[in-house]
């Protein structure tokens, strides 16, 4: 116990008395020998960090203008859905939903190449979704693949 | 017998001098009468020419209707990024009217930070946008609240789109049609009282109408009343020209009692109230009553008021004698004899004489009214629907184009553009007037182009510098260099090492390439994030040689840059020469995370009668991988946070994540920005327009004027979304080798999966780790 304790002290001593800039070789690899850039610009004010999208902000004009899309798709309105999802992606350019909207109305009026652009589309921003509007893409998307094969 | 025989001769030649008496007669009555018979055709044929003139134009197309361009709806709803200013700046712009309360379509009513807004009913391409009354909040730079007027959430609303502008035939007429049942009553009947008291009784021409003007006029000493007729005055408009002589006066008659034969008062009444000439704007003849209304009142005519009317009828008389605007006291007398002969007329009361007389001219500021305040704009939006209409149906058929035009957002950007310029003269000690700039502004993902300024001076239809001016690139195209690299994964990294040493490159006639960083240092190994946001010229070249000029170009097109460029080394480093539009478009794809999508300026265009005739729908295609273009907006978002594009932070706030690049060309003749944020990408160029040397950079010149723009801009930080392919490490940059957080030196950086080092660096620590395990530990 006593020996466990000196260790841990021991190793805390060194650590700590240590001086910080003592430099580490965590790699066995030689570090080549660059010229060090001549510090021309300050410091990074803030760091660049990747952020969590912000989900498809799912708000009452955007639930409005989807509903309205799928309505427009289910009578057949082929033209009047796509410029609805338009609308839509004004608020909102990151809705899967409405790439699920333009994907399907184009699919309908045969137009498979934006179809597919349109799934594709999707689901990239298809993590937020619910996962049924990431299925139905992939299933426009499949149904071009068996189109195209 | 000579006698008799002479007496013969005497009676026979007197016998013949009456034959030949009675024959010359006969001939002379032939002659009249083949005169008169040929009078009588000519005059028949006449009269049927005539009336053939009438009747054709009168039941045709009576007029060539210019196009109709209109902004972008404002679309209200909760979260939308708005400030008050600007959403004022567009209730302005569409002439809303600051009211107590609401009582009709046009009003609004500000009490603090709220607004309440009597929207107007307008049919958009898709459906009927119907009149309401809506209440808004505002919170900071953002609407947070919006409901009806029973306190109920309105998920999404619509505002009628500004009028911005019209594509004109030769002779800049302008109207807007109305029919005589839309027409208020009391200007029909305060018209008739003014102009033609028997216009209900006469056919045509009135001979009791010229002797009372004539009576009247020398009762007044001076001309009060016209002794033409309504119809007269029509015919003079509509067919003939304005000459004054005995032969047109003849032509009108006859052309007044035939329009007469054929139609009917009202199609003439309603006729007149659409053709009439009522004042000018610029280059653009404003015509007709309805217009007239916006063109001096800025409201439609069913909200115009008693005095406002009569100011109306009162310029039938000389729209230009009586500018309102130019000379407000004559046009002043004007109305008031209007509303007296009103009265007089009994269609008001004393009373209402009384208090219209009173009231002001009540006209909007005569600066309001321009229909050319975004010559930039509409010149895009011509080019665009040049390639799908003729000529003649944009200019006479009544299409009515929807565009992507902000308003507010393309005021802002002329203002700033024109400020930030005067000032650049101002401490650059540059000759004043001859920096020019031009601007591009878009919306991110859409592709709609929200403002073009092809110029300093915003509002002059001159050289359009956004879409024409093809200059030198400089290091805008870097990107595409960068993109190049990092699509090469194994190979490329952020933290890869590139020489930043002097570079040499035989061109293909020989000649030496030998590109030289800006400041005239070399900083030896950098790496490749540094290499772009210090935007070291050296390094890029030797990074855009060992890529292949082939697929550096190759890259640029598939951003979106359709003009073939020179494939010499020397376009590494922007010898290149686009335009601003153009370079919108390259940003715009890695804006838009690698997706392709054509800038589009126009979203639908209607026919006069409303009906859909096409639609410009979003078109999308990917041509750059999420994890490639993930890279490349780190390293652009380094731009702005340590290199080049810095500066921009210094009037913006940091919590707003931008990217962006820096140009500046040869001898510094140009100086260009490019960057994004969530919601706009805008580019800005600024040079001579004789090519000559600026003391600017990209830096300190253009990247000013988009610090300035975005820095009033309600927008949202670029959404940096990290693809799943994608892993953060920590990198010692001066070796590309791994690192840790504690280590100095030592910066987070993305990498496409399985292309990060697999060797760990020397760790400088910045703080004792042991020290930093137990505070992380708290």
């Amino acid at each position: 116990m006593v020996v466990t304790r000196r260790v841990v002290f021991a190793l805390l001593f060194s650590l700590l008395v240590a001086p910080g800039c003592t430099t580490v070789p965590v790699a066995s690899s030689p570090v080549p020998e660059a010229p060090v850039p001549e510090p021309e610009t300050p410091p990074p004010s803030r760091p660049i960090l990747p952020g969590q999208a912000p989900p498809a902000v799912e708000s009452s004009a955007l639930r409005s203008v989807i509903d309205s899309c799928w309505d427009h798709y289910r009578a057949g309105r082929w033209d009047d859905a796509i410029a609805t999802a338009e609308r839509g992606l004004r608020i909102e350019r990151r809705s899967a939903e409405l790439y699920l909207v333009l994907a399907r109305a184009y699919s309908a009026m045969d137009e498979r190449d934006q179809a597919q652009a349109f799934a594709r589309q999707g689901l990239r921003y298809s993590d937020h979704a619910p996962a049924a509007v990431g299925a139905q893409l992939r299933s426009v998307l499949g149904a071009g693949a068996n189109i195209a094969r | 017998m000579a006698r008799y025989s002479r007496r013969r001769r005497t009676r026979r030649r007197r016998g013949k001098g009456r034959v030949r008496g009675a024959l010359a007669w006969y001939w002379q009555l032939a002659w009249y009468w083949r005169l008169a018979s040929g009078l009588g055709l000519v005059l028949v044929v006449a009269v049927v020419y005539l009336d053939y003139v009438v009747r054709s134009k009168f039941d045709g197309k009576k007029w060539a209707l210019p196009a109709r361009v209109y902004a972008r709806p404002l679309e209200l709803y909760e979260g939308l990024p708005l400030s008050p200013q600007d959403f004022e700046f567009e209730l302005n712009g569409l002439d809303y009217r600051p009211a107590d309360q609401l009582r009709r379509p046009g009003d609004m009513v500000k009490r603090g930070g709220q607004y309440q807004v009597f929207s107007r009913s307008f049919q958009f391409w898709d459906r009927l946008e119907p009149a309401r009354k809506l209440s808004l909040e505002f919170a900071g730079a953002r609407l947070v609240r919006l409901t009806d007027d029973a306190g109920q959430a309105v998920p999404l609303a619509r505002l009628d789109p500004q009028l911005i502008g019209g594509i004109f035939p030769a002779h800049m007429e302008d109207r807007e049609l109305i029919r005589l049942s839309e027409i208020p009553p009391l200007l029909g009947e305060a018209l008739i009282a003014v102009e033609d008291q028997d216009f209900l009784e006469h056919r045509g021409i009135s001979f009791k109408g010229v002797a009372r003007a004539a009576w009247v006029n020398l009762r007044a000493g001076k001309i009060v009343q016209g002794g033409s007729t309504l119809t007269q005055q029509l015919v003079k408009n509509f067919y003939l020209s304005h000459d004054r002589n005995l032969s047109r006066k003849i032509l009108e008659a006859c052309m007044s009692l035939l329009l007469e034969f054929h139609y009917g008062k009202a199609e003439i009444l309603e006729t007149y109230i659409n053709e009439v000439y009522l004042g000018q704007s610029g280059p653009r003849a404003i015509h007709g009553f309805a217009l007239a209304a916006r063109h001096y009142f800025g409201k439609p005519l069913d909200e115009l008021a008693l005095p406002q009317i009569a100011l109306l009828v009162g310029l039938v008389k000389g729209a230009s004698f009586y500018n309102p605007w130019s000379y407000p006291q004559r046009a002043k007398q004007r109305r008031d004899l209007v509303l007296t002969l009103m009265a007089e007329a009994a269609l008001i009361s004393v009373e209402e004489k009384e208090a219209a007389i009173g009231s002001s001219l009540g006209v909007v500021a005569s600066d309001k009214r321009r229909l050319h305040d975004h010559p930039g704009f509409i010149d895009l939006v011509k080019r665009q629907l040049r390639r799908d209409y003729r000529a003649d149906d944009l200019q006479a058929a009544g299409l009515q184009v929807f565009t992507t035009l902000a308003p507010s957002v393309q005021s802002r950007v002329a203002r700033v553009l024109q400020r930030r310029i005067q000032q650049l003269e101002r401490d650059y000690a540059m000759e004043a007037g001859t920096l020019q700039g031009a601007t591009v502004l878009t919306s991110v993902g859409s592709g709609e182009v929200l403002a073009v300024v092809g110029g300093r001076h915003p509002h002059f239809a001159g050289f359009n510098r956004a879409l024409d001016a093809r200059r030198p690139v400089g290091s805008l195209i870097k990107p595409a260099i960068y993109l190049q690299a990092l699509s090469q994964s194994q190979q490329y990294t952020l933290a890869t090492r590139l020489s930043d040493t002097p570079v040499t490159v035989s061109g293909p006639d020989g000649e030496l390439w030998q590109p030289r960083n800006f400041s005239q240092r070399d900083h030896g190994e950098v790496s490749l994030l540094e290499a772009l946001s210090q935007s070291y010229n050296q390094s890029t070249a030797r990074l855009g040689m060992q890529l292949g000029l082939g697929k550096v170009l190759e890259t640029v097109s598939g951003l979106g840059v359709q003009r073939p460029l020179p494939q010499v080394p020397a376009v590494l480093l922007g010898a290149a020469e686009l335009a601003p539009m153009e370079v919108a478009a390259m940003y715009h794809t890695i804006a838009a995370d690698g997706v392709f999508t054509p800038l589009r300026s126009v979203r639908a265009v209607l026919d006069a009668q409303g009906q859909p005739l096409s639609r410009y729908p979003l078109q999308v295609e990917q041509r750059f991988a999420a994890e490639t273009i993930h890279l490349l907006q780190y390293a652009m978002q380094a731009v702005m946070r340590t290199g080049t594009g810095r500066s921009v932070y210094r009037h913006i706030d940091e919590d707003l994540a931008l990217a962006g690049k820096t140009g500046t060309t040869n001898n510094q003749r140009d100086s260009w920005f490019a960057g994004f944020s969530g919601d706009h990408l805008g580019v800005v160029w600024l040079g001579l327009d004789d090519n000559g040397q600026t003391p600017l950079t990209g830096a300190t010149g253009a990247a000013r004027v988009w610090g300035d723009i975005y820095a009033g801009l309600a927008t949202r930080s670029l959404v940096f979304e990290k693809p799943i392919a994608v892993d953060y490490h920590w990198i010692d940059i001066d070796s590309g080798l791994l690192s840790g957080e504690n280590c100095r030196g030592a910066q987070w950086i993305p990498f496409v999966r399985g292309s990060e080092p697999v060797l760990s660096g020397p760790c400088q620590f910045i703080e004792n780790p042991v020290l930093r395990w137990f505070k992380r530990l708290w």
